[in-house]
């Protein structure tokens, strides 16, 4: 047997010896292993956005940043005619396009197979010169080189065509148009900041340069410089806006200014968008870097704290072996051969730790993408497999390390003094363990604490009245003009004829469903402007979605005589209106000039996620409105949705029936704060589980210094309840000190994030108790499990120990 | 005289792996009340083994144990603590201080277990080491004691707690003669006074200054 077989057999001994110690101590490094290797699977992830582009690093996005009329404008979208006047008119740029997202689901269809898709866009012609997407079929300078034509994912080429070759195919929009396939696209090669399953050729080449729909892209030449680039089109655009701001507002470009609006556009590189930019309208959600850097450090920590757990556990364990230090100097083994045993030993331990944590993240992986919201992380065969390496790497790291103390510390001993029983652990490095322990307790507690108040937060926010009632309500979208111009009839068909219906309505933006639009108001003869948020709505919307009418009578809006209109308390406020009722409100420009009167004031309702404050509102009939509400009686809830499917398919044939709860889309407002407490409740397990080990690694060193004294104590009457107390006592302290620590930094923590709710909860005094009594009640249950070992031995094992 | 300990039939076995090593087969002894006695005995004879069961530090399989007419016979872990701490008094070969505690509460410390209040305490035991001839070193650590004043501090312990037997366990075997004989002085004062005393030992000059020596071979009594 080699010598290397020899100490792989002894280390798998002392393992199996035991059993407990090392299943703690190898779980608590491979879970930290697991955590920081996901972490950089995520960082990597996240910071790749964007980067595989042909020559990302001269592609720029274009965005506008401004106050406009009272509204803040900071969005990626620029005016339809800039990329053409970019790619023509600046020799700094090698090639400019833009494509006009259509932020909703589209229909197409192809024979008698409909689907909805969610990522579609307009895009010039030369939208491949920028964005180097492999085709598999077309060729780039052609695909949307011609009227009516369209680019398609592999995804819905198979959707729609199967087998079939999909080019020169027909593919309906939305039972108006056909567009010809004339290209499919691979998946993209990396992630970016957007994606598209169809692109259409641009059916709008000219407009205005007030109206920003198309996002910008420009690839600057290799000498470029974007600031030029961006100044000049900045100029450019301004001169343009001249004549647009008379015709439009009826105001001059520096009675624009003085107004106190502002217009101007700004240039993002596109690797930065991902991580950099949160502008209104993105065409993703993006990411922050600061979560990143937040990330990142809880990476390390969480590595660095698991392997010091684990050496320390390592090193307290090792004591108890000195006698075979001893046994092996005197049979001979020399200084170098009794680290490497014990090197050999701890690293075994760090790779079996290693497997475990890639074996742990490869079964989490689909639950933390989904958390995270992630585009699909894997641990293998995703290009990463450098990571591993640097993790095998790590692993050795860990095992030199946590091995090298022990080894180095125990091996130096005289032998005869080890035989003798004279070696005893040190108290070296106790205060540092303690220390350790407090700040891996106070982390736990905080996190605790925090996952606490953010659970009441949700569920206050799950409870809060929202000024509407979501509950029983569906939202179907009104999807062609035979049911915008009949919905009177439909809806008297669909009451007469479907059972469990209450109430039916319809309007233009549903909270959770669509967001509002502002506009400029003023209030009679008034030459003062008021910014306030609107929404086109029909007969009983009040009703359907049981808002509470506090003054007048529900308004038949459809038929009032002036535009009538219903306002809520806070337009009452905004307005400072004493009387509200019949006072005149004017929605006006150079092109509109629309009379309208308060009908009745209704309660505040939210129309956003509780970050934002509750808007001045006002409800006017509008029958252009692209949403029904209606309200089901619970009891008939299935008949009645089966009911409406029916009618609707009749109605609307051209569309596949489908629908949403109101209840659902609202809560969508508040996914993201879900799923920071997901994630949040992970990272807390796993704290308190490293902090744990901490403590077991102490409370076990603890006791191997103290076993001959607690012998004693035994003999001299104690009895094992007071020596467990004697023994855990310290721990008590330790905690106290950690929640001492943790209170303020947690009530802090929480109460800032709390503040970036307007409507949230005040943190009870109770959380901070009976989130330490769970911190303490663990605490004392992993410290027990070693101290009442050591407790419960007979007074002669503890008084043998040496 | 009294009976202080009664032994009949008394087994020990040790779990060693697969194996059982059979450490005391089958003891009988007596022990007056008062007496001073050694138990002799080879390495492995068991002798430390009926030291340790005497003093409730360790249970037997079988057999009977009887200290002061009380049978030792399934004693609850706090039970086996009260008598240890009310009856016993024990000296170790290694003296078995605590570091970390000056000699007065050193010896202070099993009337801690017995709730007297820390005052009380610390009286009784400068009382205890003045006996001992140290009071002067009562503030020491036991690091800053010869080998002598160590044991001498661990005899005040066992006293302080009045046991009816002190049990020593080779308390002479870590000592230089001169101080062997200070440290058996001691315990023939101690045993003067009444309390019975009980010596494990394998030096016979040690042994020859006891009252009577009971001989341990192979986990049998052999002379009595």
């Amino acid at each position: 047997m080699t010598m290397l077989e020899n100490y792989i057999k002894v280390a798998w001994r002392n393992l199996k010896k035991h059993r407990v110690y090392s299943l703690i101590n190898i779980s608590g490094l491979a879970l930290g292993m697991a955590c920081g290797l996901f972490i950089i699977l995520y960082i990597f992830e996240e910071t790749g956005y964007d980067k595989w582009w042909d020559d990302s690093d001269r592609i720029y996005r274009v965005y506008i940043d401004g106050n406009f009329l009272g509204q803040e404008i900071n969005s990626p979208t620029t005016p339809s005619e800039m990329a053409h006047v970019l790619r023509t008119e600046f020799d700094e740029v090698e090639s400019a396009t833009r494509f006009r997202p259509i932020r909703q689901e589209i229909m197409f269809q192809h024979d008698d197979l409909k689907i909805y898709v969610a990522d579609v866009a307009y895009a010039d012609s030369n939208f491949f010169d920028v964005f180097s997407i492999p085709l598999i079929q077309g060729h780039p300078k052609e695909v949307l080189s011609h009227r009516r034509t369209c680019v398609i994912s592999q995804r819905i080429a198979k959707a729609f065509f199967g087998n079939e070759d999909p080019i020169g195919q027909y593919l309906n929009y939305d039972d108006r148009w056909d567009y010809r396939v004339a290209g499919v696209m691979a998946p993209m090669p990396g992630n970016a900041h957007f994606s598209y399953d169809v692109l259409m050729t641009s059916n709008e080449l000219r407009g205005n340069w007030i109206e920003n729909g198309h996002c910008t892209y420009f690839k600057l030449t290799e000498s470029g410089d974007p600031d030029q680039v961006i100044n000049k089109i900045n100029h450019y655009a301004y001169a343009e806006l001249k004549d647009a701001l008379v015709d439009q507002l009826n105001l001059t470009p520096e009675e624009f200014i003085q107004q106190g609006n502002s217009y101007e556009y700004g240039y993002q590189n596109i690797e930065r968008i991902h991580l950099h930019s949160n502008l209104q309208f993105e065409l993703k959600p993006n990411s922050n870097v600061e979560y990143l850097y937040i990330l990142a450090v809880i990476g390390i920590l969480v590595l660095i704290i698991a392997g010091i757990n684990f050496t320390n556990l390592v090193t307290a364990r090792s004591s108890s072996r000195s006698k075979e230090v001893g046994v092996r100097k005197v049979v001979g083994a020399h200084r170098p051969l009794i680290v490497r045993q014990f090197l050999t030993e701890a690293i075994i331990q760090s790779v079996i730790a290693l497997v475990i944590a890639l074996m742990l993240l490869e079964l989490a992986l689909p639950s933390l993408n989904r958390i995270m919201g992630s585009q699909g992380l894997e641990l293998f065969g995703s290009g990463y497999g450098w990571v591993a390496v640097v993790f095998v790497f790590l692993a050795l790291m860990v095992g030199v390390f946590s091995g090298s103390y022990p080894a180095l510390y125990l091996s130096s001993f005289d032998p005869s003094q080890i035989i003798k029983g004279q070696f005893k652990s040190g108290k070296r490095g106790l205060l540092t363990r303690r220390v350790l322990v407090i700040i891996q307790f106070s982390i736990s507690l905080s996190l605790i604490i925090g996952l606490s108040v953010m659970f009441r937060q949700l569920k206050y926010m799950q409870k809060k009245d929202l000024g509407f009632q979501p509950e029983q309500v569906i939202v179907v979208p009104i999807q062609t003009d035979f049911v915008t111009e009949s919905f009177h009839d439909i809806k008297d068909g669909m009451l007469e004829s479907v059972p469990g219906i209450e109430s039916i309505s319809r309007g233009s933006h549903i909270p959770g469903v669509m967001e509002m639009v502002q506009g400029i108001f003023k209030v009679g003869n008034s030459e003062l402007t008021y910014p306030m948020w609107f929404m086109g709505v029909d007969d009983d919307f009040l009703e359907t979605m049981e808002i509470e009418l506090l003054l007048g009578e529900e308004p038949t809006l459809s038929t009032a005589k002036l535009g009538g209109v219903v306002i809520n308390q806070k337009a009452v406020e905004f307005l400072g209106l004493e009387d509200p009722l019949g006072t005149e409100i004017n929605y006006s420009n150079k092109y509109i000039d629309e009379r309208m009167q308060v009908l009745g004031i209704i309660e505040n309702f939210h129309t956003d996620g509780f970050d934002q404050e509750i808007k001045p509102m006002i409800l006017y009939y509008d029958p252009m409105t692209w949403f029904t509400v209606i309200r089901i009686d619970p009891s008939q809830w299935d008949e009645s949705i089966a009911g409406i499917e029916k009618y609707w398919n009749k109605i609307e044939p051209s569309h596949p029936f489908r629908y949403t709860l109101l209840r659902d889309d609202f809560a969508e407002m508040y996914a993201e704060e879900k799923r920071l407490s997901q994630l949040f409740l992970i990272f807390t397990i796993m704290s308190i589980w490293i902090a744990c080990m901490g403590l077991f690694g102490l409370a076990l060193y603890n006791s191997e210094l103290r076993t001959k004294e607690i012998g004693i104590r035994r003999a001299l009457g104690a009895t094992t309840g007071q020596t467990w107390l004697l023994l855990t006592k310290e721990f008590g302290y330790l905690t106290g000190i950690s929640i001492l620590i943790s209170w303020p930094i947690s009530y802090f923590a929480m109460n800032l994030w709390l503040q970036s709710f307007v409507y949230h909860i005040e943190i009870p005094w109770w959380v901070f108790i009976s989130s330490s009594v769970i911190a303490l009640a663990i605490a004392l249950i992993t410290v027990s499990i070693q101290t009442l070992r050591t407790s419960f031995a007979t007074p002669v094992q503890s008084l043998r120990y040496e | 005289m009294k009976e202080m300990i009664r032994i009949r039939d008394l087994n020990k076995s040790y779990q060693m792996g697969h194996n059982s090593l059979h450490v005391l087969k089958g003891i009988d002894l007596d022990i007056g009340q008062g007496e001073f006695v050694s138990i002799m005995g080879s390495s492995g004879s068991g002798k430390s083994t009926l030291l340790n069961i005497l003093g409730l530090l360790d249970e037997h399989d079988n057999g009977s144990y009887h200290l002061n007419d009380v049978l030792m016979k399934n004693l609850s872990e706090k039970k086996a603590a009260y008598y240890r701490n009310q009856f016993i008094g024990f000296v170790f070969q290694s003296f078995n201080l605590i570091s970390f505690k000056n000699a007065l509460e050193n010896v202070a410390l099993p009337l801690y277990y017995q709730k007297v209040p820390r005052k009380k305490r610390n009286q009784l035991a400068m009382e205890y080491l003045d006996k001992a001839g140290l009071k002067d070193w009562a503030e020491h650590m036991p690091n800053e004691l010869s080998g002598g004043q160590k044991q001498r501090v661990a005899i005040a312990r066992s006293l302080i707690s009045k046991p009816k037997v002190i049990l020593a366990d080779e308390p002479t075997g870590a000592l230089d003669s001169v101080t062997s004989r200070e440290v058996m002085n001691l315990f023939k004062e101690i045993n003067a006074e009444g309390i019975t005393v009980i010596i494990v030992t394998h030096e016979n000059d040690i042994s020859a200054m006891t009252q009577r020596v009971i001989k341990l071979k192979d986990g049998i009594i052999v002379a009595a």
